[in-house]
């Protein structure tokens, strides 16, 4: 019952919302509409036929080569590490020739930062967090938790 | 994935505890989904494998490195670690910079000694120097530059009001006011509604935390004005109207 209504205010709150969002997209030039519906196709390509069976493929690998307890710990890095180098993309790519930094201009004050490095870094402790946590979880099960022999116990 | 779903005899014996009448003991779960199958065949609860939990939290942690990864743009106390902002938040004066005078092609015009300013309202006119600029009274505004681009820059600046200088060429305060700069393009003007005309935090800024303005900064005058986009701004003034 309560699934239903959540499902149904969800509903009631989503079209009025689509429908603004599509009488914004309506108002756009043919080419601008052609644009996103290129960009919106291509995305979902690149995602479910490139992106999608690589991560299965990996994964799959994963825990072949993996023993179990480093899964978890894995994937959430693995995820984290991907997100990461995606995002970092456009500040760590070079610049395409003859095209300046976003405004035209040759401002200083943009792209100062030591982008390679703070991944590096970033990554580097997202891994050492992985290690951390497979020791931890090693050293829980090598001593069970007293309160948990208490309750078998009982 | 084929393997049956793991027998639990606890949750068995509990079952049987109802009677004999009960019909056979059967899994009182629903089945796992695909999903659910997919990710976690058979540990459920065992350490390191993968729970639906644990994908929750991993899903929660790098959607909150990504936000740090940034939010140093607006968040000042974040800055140090957000390692692939665009722009450090750093810059001349303190303050980062868009469009650079050079690239507004206003370098040679902006630092002429030709340099006036131009206030008109109706029909009256009235030509400033910078020297007669910088004997009005001075005002002092805590206001940030805050860019769509998505990064925002507090500073503290000074100069002469706006409605001082409509008042100067007995302007009507409930006007909107235009401002025009030296250079030419897509933000050379901007109109500044009434209400941010009346504003005393509203400046023609001649100074930037203590200093003149350099000249990407907007040397000589530039608007600052509370809660309008930096694109409005608008730098290397060369006159404002009153409409």
């Amino acid at each position: 019952m309560t699934t239903r209504l959540i499902r149904a205010l969800l509903i009631v709150g989503a079209v009025p919302v689509a429908w603004y969002g599509l009488s914004l997209i309506w108002e756009m030039s043919p080419a601008d509409i052609m644009s996103i519906v290129v960009w919106l196709i291509a995305g979902l390509i690149v995602h479910d036929a490139v992106f999608a069976p690589l991560c299965i493929a990996t994964g799959h690998a994963a825990k072949k080569i993996l023993s179990q307890r480093w899964w978890a710990p894995v994937l959430a890095a693995g995820s984290a590490t991907v997100l990461l180098v995606l995002l970092a993309l456009p500040v760590i790519l070079p610049r395409p020739a003859g095209k300046a930094a976003p405004g035209g201009n040759e401002s200083l004050t943009i792209l100062d930062r030591p982008y390679g490095l703070g991944l590096t870094l970033a990554v580097l402790v997202i891994w050492a967090l992985v290690v951390v946590m497979v020791v931890r979880n090693r050293h829980a099960r090598s001593h069970p938790h007293d309160d948990v022999a208490g309750v078998h116990g009982a | 994935m084929t393997t049956p779903p793991p027998i639990d005899p606890e949750r068995d014996a509990v079952v049987d505890d109802h009677g004999t009448d009960d019909p056979p003991a059967v899994p009182r779960d629903p089945p796992p989904s695909v999903y659910a199958r997919f990710v976690d065949p058979s540990t459920q609860g065992a350490p390191g494998a993968v729970t639906r939990r644990a994908i929750l939290r991993g899903a929660v942690a790098a959607a909150g490195l990504a936000v740090l990864a940034f939010a140093g743009q607006t968040v000042p106390f974040l800055k140090w670690i957000s390692f692939l902002a665009p722009r450090s938040g750093d810059g001349p004066q303190g303050v980062p910079i868009n469009r650079t005078a050079a690239a507004a092609g206003v370098t040679m015009a902006a630092q002429s000694r030709e340099y006036t300013f131009t206030v008109t309202a109706g029909g009256r006119m009235k030509v400033l120097t910078l020297d007669q600029l910088r004997e009005m009274p001075q005002h002092d505004s805590d206001l940030p530059i805050a860019c769509v681009e998505g990064w925002s820059a507090q500073a503290t600046w000074r100069g002469v009001r706006v409605r001082d200088l409509v008042e100067l060429v007995g302007g009507d305060l409930d006007r909107d006011v235009r401002f025009v700069s030296l250079e030419r393009g897509l933000y050379a003007v901007s109109v500044l509604p009434a209400n941010f005309v009346r504003n005393p935090s509203s400046l023609v800024a001649l100074e930037l935390h203590g200093e003149t303005l350099t000249v990407d900064h907007g040397y000589p005058c530039r608007l600052i004005t509370p809660n309008r986009p930096g694109v409005l701004q608008t730098k290397w003034l060369a006159r404002m109207e009153v409409l």
